[in-house]
Parts: C-alpha cells; structure tokens; sequence
C-alpha cells in the first residue's frame, strides 16, 4: 500500500467513524426545534447544510483546476476540474433530495422558487451541462478547454446562492448567519460534527475518488491512441483469447 | 427519538377558532408526519450517496482492468524500428 493509499483509507475511516457519530448524536442527543421550522424534520439540517457546503468546496475545487487547465493545460489538473464538476453535481443532487422534505414540513411544499432554491438549482444544472459536455462532445483539447471555461463561468453561480438569502430574501432559514437567531449549543454540535464528516472529510474523499478515474480514463484513451498507432488493434482481440475487438477513445466499440 | 413537539396540539384560543374553512394549496403542514420526511430524506440522499460510490468504483476497476490488459498487450509488441 502506498503513502497516497494509507491516506486515503485513514480519511475514509475517520469519515465512517465521524458520521456515525453525527447521526447518533441527532437522533440520540439533539432536540427537536419548533414546529415552524419543521419539527422534527428540523434534523434533517444536521446533514442538509454540510453537504450543500459539499457543493462549494466542489465548485471551488473545479474552479481553480479550470482555471489552471486555462492557462497550463495538463492531464492531471484536468482530471481534478472533472472530479470537481462531477462532485459538484453529486452535492448538489444530495441537497435536492434532502431539502424538500424538510420544506414540505416547515413551509408546506415540497418546493418554491425562492432565490437561494432557484439559484442552487442554476448551478446544479451548470455543473450537469459540464458532465453531460465532457460525456458526449469528447475528450479533445477544444472541448477540455470549453469544459474549463464553463467550470469557470459556472462557479461565479456559487456566491450568488450563498448571498442571495440576504439580498433577495425568501424561505430559507437565516439562523446562523447575518442577523439569525442562532440556534441552541445541543444544535451547534452536531452542525459541526456533520460538517466535520461531511464538508471536511467525504468532499475530498469523493473528490479524490473522481479525480483518480478521471485520470485514470485519460491514460486509457492515451494508451489505446498508442496501441492503435502500433497496429495492436489487429490482434489484441486474439492474444487475448477473444473475439472483443479494441474499443476507441471514447470506449465505443 | 424526542417527538414532543410535532405530536403537541398548538395552543389555540377561543378567539382563533375558526369561522370558515379556506381550501389550503399543498395540504396543511401540521397534517404531515415530520418523522416520515425525516426518513425519507436521510434514506434517499445515502442511497444517492452509495450508488455515486459504488458507480465511481465499478467504473475504476473497469479501467484499471482495460488499462492493465492494453500496457500488456502493447509491451509485447516489438519496439518500433526493431
């Protein structure tokens, strides 16, 4: 195992110990809130706020790799502007699936288009349109260039969503920030446990994850380039043993 | 699991007592059960969050595995100019 793989696993480890913690702590320990902010689907915040900041730490991540791949291309840097859309994306459906509930309890629907919703949403979309770009349009240096112009662009989004509960108003709750209420130190505790598990562990393990395939994938077309340029393509299949002829760049057959 | 507060009645006063019945859009919110939503939520975005892990695994040990089979098969071929 390498030092890189020793890392690894030991944050993936103290994720697993930590948000089984979390989830302990807000079932076992924290109170339930008033009924107007949800009751006890209140608790579902615990989780609902780390991983919208999944989102940022993704989006931030995407944008400086973008960025970089901008003005130094690499395949490595690359890779990581990729894991970032894509875990973006991933955050962003994890707040979309956690957010309703708690709106249906706490305001009665399950959505609305409120500015922090709606500009969420823009940005979830964004980071989808840079998977689906780098999925179907190929992998040349056009299209990485125009997937890191667009992580770029779309990445401008993520302030706007943070700011626009002060700007616009809304729904959405305002306890921990501006001129919020704040909430109970029984509360405080698992919002930070789950931020631990969450933004501070899981982000980077996902992100890590997503950029080694990345890579990984690029090697591959890179090597298939390679070993079509050397004539492989006419007898892989057969030293092989099979009838499987040598899939292209793309991975079509 | 504390559930005092959803299952508590409001306080209501004589004086709130309705006096119509006004259809509400969505249903009312005190209807819905609160640990329902809370299940689904937690269920669904771990679900999510499996199936992304487990999607992004399979994916890298398929091109590992491709990759591993294409550097065999190119280093058995003669170098170039041989």
């Amino acid at each position: 195992m390498t030092k890189k793989d020793t890392i690894f696993y030991s944050i993936l480890a103290a994720f697993a110990v930590m948000v089984t913690a979390t989830i302990w702590w807000i079932f076992m320990k924290t109170p339930t809130a008033q009924i107007q902010a949800g009751g006890l689907a209140q608790k579902i915040f615990y989780f609902h706020v780390p991983v919208a900041n999944g989102i940022y730490v993704s989006g931030g991540a995407c944008f400086i790799a973008s960025a970089w791949y901008l003005v130094r291309p690499t395949e490595r840097i690359n890779a990581w502007a990729r894991a970032g859309s894509d875990c973006a994306a991933f955050f962003g459906v994890l707040v979309l699936c956690s957010g309703p509930f708690w709106a249906k309890k706490a305001w009665g629907v399950y959505w609305t288009w409120d500015p922090q919703l709606t500009t969420l949403l823009l940005s979830v979309l964004i980071y989808f349109a840079i998977g689906l770009l780098r999925a179907f349009a190929g992998d040349g240096a056009a299209e990485r260039r125009f997937a890191a112009a667009l992580g770029v662009m779309g990445t401008v989004n993520l302030p706007i969503i943070y700011f626009s509960v002060s700007k616009w108003g809304g729904n959405h709750p305002t306890v921990i920030r501006g001129d919020g209420g704040g909430m109970a130190t029984s509360m405080w505790i698992p919002f930070i446990m789950g931020h631990v598990a969450l933004t501070l562990l899981f982000a980077p393990v996902v992100l890590w994850l997503r950029s080694r395939l990345a890579f990984l994938q690029a090697t591959l077309d890179h090597t298939q380039e390679e070993a079509l340029t050397r004539g492989v393509a006419d007898n892989w299949g057969e030293a092989d043993g099979g009838e499987e002829p040598l899939p292209d760049a793309h991975g079509v057959r | 699991m504390d559930s005092n507060v959803t299952s508590s009645a409001p306080t209501v006063s004589p004086q709130d007592r309705a006096t119509q019945f006004v259809p509400v859009e969505s249903g009312a919110p005190e209807a819905d059960n609160a640990s329902t939503f809370l299940v689904a939520a937690y269920v669904l975005m771990w679900l999510a969050t499996v199936l992304f892990i487990f999607q992004t695994w399979r994916k890298m040990r398929g091109v590992q595995t491709r990759l591993e089979e294409l550097q065999k098969a190119v280093a058995k071929l003669p170098q170039a100019g041989d």
